[in-house]
């Protein structure tokens, strides 16, 4: 396993990784997001010996936490994971192709990189129109909306993050990967 | 060419780079030895060229006096979106298009230099020979 923190902030991570034995890469520039289409976290992606991607994107938990608000149960997950790595089985959904950014959705990543680099050089003004404009174009990509909360002063965990979530399910919880699990089981019907 | 006005832009691709170019009608105008350092690729006889492939690319016919050429017609004849921002000096670049596309299509999984919580630049090929699962978190 290799964990990819889709993140600016490294101390946060150095903290939140420091008793882990896997190999933590920190993608402060959301390169990783950009080439693997990541529009939210956490994603999980499987790749063989011979680099081929043979379960794509998919929001999957490594425990519990979150599952009154996902539906998501981790243990469905790691028993696939189980199967591939003894067994080389492929769960049903494997096959799956994640459909690529549309414009609206490039240029929001490009504003957004614009806007952290305008910020690291001290010019606020110009980071919160990129910002801005990146939030426009691909507002429930949570790689952009929720990734700039803490950057422009807000809280990733307070009302604007609710906000944002409750239009995200509204949408009927749109990102670059596998249907959710819950939709696959038909419980949001 | 008519009143140029040098400038340093950041140029933000797979990598982030500085560049000095010459703003012509709100056009970045770049010196053609300098795109490799941006963007990677390099501008050839055969064209715009990054290993072995090469993609056409004419220089305009009263290029001649100058080694500058529009950074812009250069993304777009390479199919990269770009974002420019003339006042604050900025241009982000997707340079990762036709390599994202076939990770999402033809499911290779691309290569990518990130640094570890050392700082040491990792590659993703160093666990090429194992099953990987790539994980995507953060800390907002």
């Amino acid at each position: 396993m290799i964990a990819i923190a889709i993140d600016e902030n490294v101390d946060a991570i150095k903290e939140l990784a420091k008793e882990t034995t896997y190999p933590v890469l920190i993608d402060a520039n959301h390169l990783f997001s950009d080439l693997y289409a990541v529009s939210n976290v956490p994603t999980v992606i499987w790749v063989d010996e011979n680099d081929t991607i043979v379960r794509p994107n998919a929001g999957e938990f490594g425990t519990d936490t979150f599952s009154e608000l996902t539906g998501i149960l981790c243990a469905d997950h790691m028993n696939q994971v189980k199967a591939w790595v003894k067994d080389g089985e492929l769960p049903e959904d494997a096959d799956y192709v994640v459909e690529d950014f549309n414009i609206d959705e490039i240029n929001a990543r490009l504003h957004f990189r614009i806007a952290v680099n305008a910020l690291r050089g001290g010019l606020s003004e110009v980071s919160e129109h990129h910002f801005e404009r990146a939030e426009e174009l691909a507002p429930l990509d949570f790689t952009i909306a929720r990734a700039s909360m803490p950057l422009r002063g807000g809280n990733p965990f307070g009302e604007e993050f609710f906000d944002l979530y409750e239009r995200y399910q509204k949408a009927g919880s749109p990102y670059h990967g596998i249907p959710r699990r819950t939709a696959r089981l038909g419980k949001n019907d | 060419m008519n009143q140029t006005d040098k400038k340093t832009l950041t140029v933000l691709s797979d990598i982030t780079s500085e560049v000095e170019v010459l703003w012509e009608e709100s056009k970045p105008l770049i010196n053609q030895n300098d795109i490799e350092k941006i963007i990677g690729w390099e501008l050839k006889t055969e064209g715009l060229c990054k290993g072995e492939i090469c993609v056409p690319f004419a220089l305009p016919v009263d290029h001649v006096e100058s080694d500058f050429v529009d950074l812009l017609t250069i993304t777009e004849t390479l199919g990269f979106s770009t974002v420019l921002d003339s006042e604050s000096d900025f241009i982000a670049i997707d340079t990762f298009s036709s390599l994202r596309h076939s990770a999402l299509s033809d499911k290779k999984a691309p290569d990518i230099k990130l640094p570890d919580l050392d700082g040491n630049l990792r590659l993703l090929s160093e666990w090429s020979d194992k099953k990987k699962l790539l994980v995507a978190f953060s800390s907002w």
